[in-house]
């Protein structure tokens, strides 16, 4: 369903007054952008939809703070980002407590081409892919995801978050280094 | 175009390689610099690794089914049908905001406790201080009635029926003639009921001239050691007052002066 920018967000400010019917239609028109989004994350579609689930719950809690004058859509996947990213934190905790092997299972391989042995290392590489994100500084992950999990523009990026399009290049480019070098660090994928 | 590049280089065009725009020529130059450079192979990986598939190409492969269970798990989650200005109202909000104002009152309450604790703890020490206070004071009048001479036995018994007296009195304003007559005859006749200086007014106001029986009665008792119960119930005998005439208990002593 492909709705544009100001009809989301006129939809947003009518739920925002309380007509409920809103939120639905904003459900079905978003929600597959934020599975997705979710499973470039985790990798795994069950957590996708209870990281989509959250995210709703939040909007839905969090109504009365969104601007109207601003996009709903970009103020939706902030929200959005900010969930996975703390679900991968928490993520990162429970392997340095407990080296909880379980949680790393839950990473399975993203979409691919379903030959099981491509998948399987597909899985393993995106496990620590995530893993090397916790590497990473605030700024550096969340420049790193917005551009190359998110695939947004470097402009659009530097200008939602207030900096010029240097910065996020000077940034993105440490964080590809910090990350390739812990990558080689966690031992021979290639 | 060059048949190598350097690492800036390589990293530059990543992002023009995830978009498709670079042609193959230019994708084989990137992949002949990773072939030796180990940094930018990973570089090459994790961009490959996250272009494909695209964002756009999960997004059409998310599985309906699952879609689909989003909105009905999101009534659940957020109360199904309860409506309110600006969203779905979970019911279990309305205590999340009320949490403050709970807490303020408790501690509200709380200090108020305290503080009334710390005012009963103050009454129960001042009523200590007085109860002790009565004590001693009922063994100076105890050693004063020691001081009269009496024999030890009715010295003690006059000393409790003395004490009995004045409590009696002190528990009413006023008593009726009556009532006085009652208290009095309920008591031993030898037990005093004025001290010997109040008796000495007494006497003295029987020295004025009349001819009143209460003066007749007076000047026939020995008053050196007092007023005793029985002299009592026998002078106000003496005044003949109304049976109903209230007395007021701190006059006690003017009802014969003034008679």
């Amino acid at each position: 369903m492909r709705v544009n920018d100001r009809e989301i967000s006129a939809l947003a400010l009518a739920f925002q007054r309380g007509d409920q019917g809103s939120l639905k239609k904003l459900v079905a028109i978003l929600t597959r952008p934020l599975l997705a989004r979710a499973y470039r994350y985790t990798g795994d579609w069950d957590w996708a939809r209870d990281l989509t689930q959250e995210t709703w719950v939040k909007v839905n809690d969090r109504i009365q703070r969104y601007d109207p004058s601003k996009s709903f859509r970009a103020w939706l996947f902030t929200v959005h980002r900010n969930g996975c990213l703390d679900h991968l934190r928490r993520s990162w905790l429970r392997r340095e407590v407990s080296a909880d092997v379980d949680a790393i299972d839950r990473m399975p391989a993203p979409l691919g081409s379903g030959n099981p042995e491509i998948e399987l290392e597909r899985g393993e590489f995106h496990r620590r892919l995530v893993e090397a994100l916790s590497t990473l500084s605030e700024s550096q992950r969340l420049i790193f995801v917005r551009v190359a999990m998110e695939q947004e523009e470097q402009l659009e990026v530097a200008r939602d978050l207030g900096i010029s399009p240097t910065t996020v290049r000077t940034t993105l480019h440490f964080a590809r280094r910090k990350l390739a070098q812990k990558l080689r660090s966690m031992g021979e994928i290639f | 175009m060059k048949n190598d590049i350097d690492c800036r280089a390589f990293e530059e065009q990543l992002d023009a390689l995830t978009s498709g725009e670079l042609a193959q020529s230019e994708i084989e130059v990137l992949r002949a610099h990773a072939s030796y450079c180990a940094d930018c192979a990973v570089q090459l990986r994790i961009n490959e690794h996250l272009s494909k598939p695209s964002l756009r190409e999960i997004e059409a492969a998310v599985p309906e089914e699952l879609a689909r269970t989003v909105w009905p798990r999101l009534q659940g989650a957020i109360g199904f049908g309860v409506r309110r200005r600006g969203g779905v109202r979970r019911p279990s909000r309305f205590w999340a905001f009320q949490r403050p104002a709970l807490a303020a009152a408790s501690l509200l309450l709380a200090v108020s406790c305290g503080l009334l604790l710390r005012e009963v703890i103050d009454l129960r020490r001042r009523e200590s201080a007085l109860l002790q206070q009565v004590a001693d004071q009922e063994r100076w009048l105890a050693g004063m009635e020691a001081r009269t001479g009496a024999a030890p036995v009715a010295r003690t018994a006059g000393l409790a029926a003395s004490q009995s007296w004045q409590r009696a009195l002190a528990r009413s304003e006023s008593v009726t003639v009556s009532e006085l007559g009652r208290l009095l005859a309920s008591l031993s006749p030898r037990t005093t009921v004025l001290d010997s200086e109040s008796a000495g007014r007494l006497a003295r106001a029987a020295l004025f001239p009349g001819t009143s029986a209460w003066k007749r009665v007076v000047a026939d008792l020995h008053l050196d050691d007092g007023l005793q119960a029985g002299e009592a119930l026998e002078l106000l005998q003496a005044i003949d007052l109304e049976p109903d005439r209230s007395i007021s208990t701190a006059r006690f002593l003017d009802l014969f002066v003034r008679s």
